[in-house]
């Protein structure tokens, strides 16, 4: 996979995901991963030029007034462990929200992990739901709620969902989009 | 006896977590309430001064001490003996047993005042004494809440966190005979009274060893009641068991070590007691023992050492501070963990002091959001650890075979683009919650929560059709 993915990414200026899981997962593991000199090399020359959406809208592509497709919204954002620690993104996602008019409400556990992280969300599951749990206990009364990685949703929503919580979850990816006047696709009904 | 303590192994972490959220969910507010409080008050504490720098500086010296072991632990003997202390090297617990059985034999020793020591946990060194017929009286507040309720401890530093104020004033009430609505400083009078009686009565005196200075034989320890004050200091000897991975060079080392440990464990500057130690008391002294041992116990601890990776969980001063930011401690506390190190530090130290066997799945016990190695104050890189201790376990073959079959299978589709495309247009349209049930991994993700709705068209749809 890591040289599948350095070779279609090989002629490409920059890579954007939506995702800090994946985002580290580029930057801060493939190098880790390669076999020999080569492979190492193209995966530090790729991890050079990967980025998370935010921080590129933000830090790269200098883009701090997106539009007000969200005024009057009251918007949680989770910061997902990966963006948070292994890439230091933090303050990127929320200061393109506001750009987009959304209200970003304190969230006392906005920091702390929503219990995904990957199979030990299979293995231990009690604790998982129970972490999720705690973000969900402690979250303020907000329109929708939003992070920069899907694993984090997944994990949350999916938890809402068990509980029959009403909270909309929506990626941050989608929600800029609504930001800067997008149309978002239709969802199929459960 | 607490819910999770029914079944103490690591081996039964699943099930006893579960059963602590499930049948006491009392625990998981009374842990999560005082490890959030632990944590913001060290948050401050290293605000307060350059703290990156006294972490880099404290990693580089336990650091330092752990790869010249022989020489610090040679040299920490000779000033120890030359201080009249008397040194004992113990492999094991049962090294350890033979060295408090005979002084308790040449003493005639009835009742010991213990002061906090996870090692002495690790060694079962209370339940070794009662095997001997000595009274064994724990005299830290909280250590002594859970000898009354007969638990082990379930935090390094608060051992009684699971346990509320209300489930401490019945306890008092029934043992103590303190008012049933005794305010706190009520619950701490009344033990301070009964503990004065076994300081006086005690003839030995056991304490572990927060830090070992080897140019002085200085034992340090670090404490906030002046139990420890006491225990090494009223009863006529004095063993103190010390962990060999707890060496430092210098005496001058002990000031930052001190400072920034009760900083990254309570928030505080400095410990309310500093006790330094360095062997009986001297004709000129008014007080102190008669007799002091110091115990270097291994009990485990070369074997992690001889882990390449493992090792730097050595460097642990055990502040809790991992415990205390650790999303998965806070939803169960330590007794789930199954041994005497619960928490972050606890799933990366058992591996190499039990066996990775015994200790698994504890390894397991972690979300690996990396908040533990943001705040560990000597800089283990836990996450890493963790990870290391899982690719040993799989190394190892201790892995189930359907975990074994998912990622065999997930490698395969991994490798095949073709293939893995097709699986996951199979998977948005996958009844997760039946069919989740009998796969594995995923019969673990649909027990706790529900699937999300698919949108009409996936990415790769979105993708060929180009996006606008």
């Amino acid at each position: 996979m890591l040289r599948h993915t350095t070779q279609v990414f090989a002629e490409a200026e920059y890579v954007v995901l939506p995702s800090g899981s994946c985002a580290g997962m580029l930057r801060s593991i493939y190098p880790d991963l390669a076999d020999s000199d080569e492979a190492r090399a193209a995966a530090e020359d790729l991890a050079a030029r990967t980025y998370e959406l935010s921080e590129f809208v933000l830090s790269v592509a200098g883009c701090d007034v997106l539009g007000d497709g969200l005024t009057g919204h009251r918007v949680a954002y989770h910061h997902g462990c990966h963006a948070l620690r292994e890439l230091g993104v933090s303050a990127e996602p929320v200061t393109l929200l506001r750009s987009c008019g959304a209200e970003v409400v304190e969230w006392s556990a906005d920091k702390e992990c929503c219990g995904f992280g990957g199979t030990f969300s299979a293995k231990l599951p009690e604790v998982s739901g129970a972490m999720a749990d705690h973000k969900l206990d402690t979250l303020p009364d907000v329109d929708v709620v939003t992070s920069a990685d899907g694993g984090c949703l997944l994990q949350l929503s999916g938890r809402a969902a068990r509980r029959e919580l009403n909270v909309p979850f929506r990626h941050l990816a989608s929600l800029l989009w609504q930001g800067v006047g997008g149309v978002e696709e239709p969802r199929r009904r459960p | 006896m607490s819910e999770a303590s029914r079944d103490y192994r690591p081996g039964a972490y699943r099930s006893a977590a579960a059963r602590t959220l499930r049948d006491t969910p009392e625990v998981r507010d009374s842990v999560g309430s005082a490890t959030r409080t632990f944590d913001s008050l060290r948050v401050n504490a290293y605000a307060d001064v350059d703290s990156d720098r006294w972490r880099d500086w404290a990693r580089d010296v336990k650091g330092h001490a752990l790869t010249h072991l022989d020489e610090y632990l040679e040299q920490a003997e000779r000033s120890l003996v030359d201080n009249g202390a008397h040194v004992h090297w113990a492999s094991s617990a049962d090294d350890v047993h033979r060295v408090i059985a005979e002084v308790v034999e040449r003493h005639g020793v009835r009742t010991v005042v213990k002061s906090k020591s996870m090692l002495s946990e690790e060694l079962e060194v209370n339940a070794y004494l009662e095997s001997l017929g000595v009274r064994p009286v724990e005299t830290d507040l909280g250590e002594y809440i859970i000898q009354l309720l007969a638990e082990p401890p379930s935090h390094i530093v608060g051992p009684a966190i699971h346990r509320s104020l209300e489930d401490c004033r019945a306890l008092f009430h029934d043992r103590l005979g303190t008012r049933l609505d005794a305010e706190p400083d009520e619950l701490a009078a009344a033990a301070r009274q009964a503990l004065r009686n076994d300081f006086l009565a005690a003839d030995l005196g056991i304490s572990g060893g927060n830090f070992l200075a080897a140019d002085t034989g200085t034992v340090a320890l670090i404490e906030n009641e002046g139990n420890i004050r006491l225990t090494t200091s009223v009863p006529r000897v004095h063993v103190a068991l010390v962990g060999i991975e707890k060496i430092v060079p210098r005496f001058e080392d002990l000031a930052g070590l001190l400072q920034l440990t009760a900083r990254a464990a309570t928030g505080q500057p400095i410990g309310l007691f500093v006790s330094l130690i360095q062997g009986p008391r001297t004709a000129a002294e008014i007080d102190g023992p008669e007799e002091v041992h110091v115990v270097f116990v291994d009990n485990g601890r070369t074997t992690l050492f001889d882990d390449d990776v493992a090792w730097e969980a050595l460097r642990c001063v055990r502040c809790g501070a991992c415990l205390n930011i650790c999303p998965v401690y806070r939803q169960t506390g330590g007794h789930a963990y199954g041994w005497t190190y619960s928490g972050p530090i606890g799933a990366i130290i058992s591996p190499g002091l039990l066996g990775l066997e015994r200790a698994l799945p504890l390894p397991h016990a972690s979300s690996l959001c990396g908040a533990c190695a943001d705040v560990c104050p000597v800089r283990i890189p836990i996450p890493e650890l963790l990870t290391h201790w899982r690719e040993r376990a799989v190394d190892e073959g201790f892995v189930s075979a359907g975990e074994r079959f998912g990622m065999s299978a997930y490698a395969a589709l991994a490798q095949r683009p073709g293939a893995f495309a097709a699986a996951g247009s199979t998977l948005r349209w996958t009844p997760w919650r039946t069919a989740g049930k009998v796969l594995p991994v995923l019969s673990g993700w649909v027990q706790e929560r529900d699937a999300p709705t698919p949108s009409v068209r996936s990415f790769r749809d979105l993708w060929r059709a180009g996006i606008e």
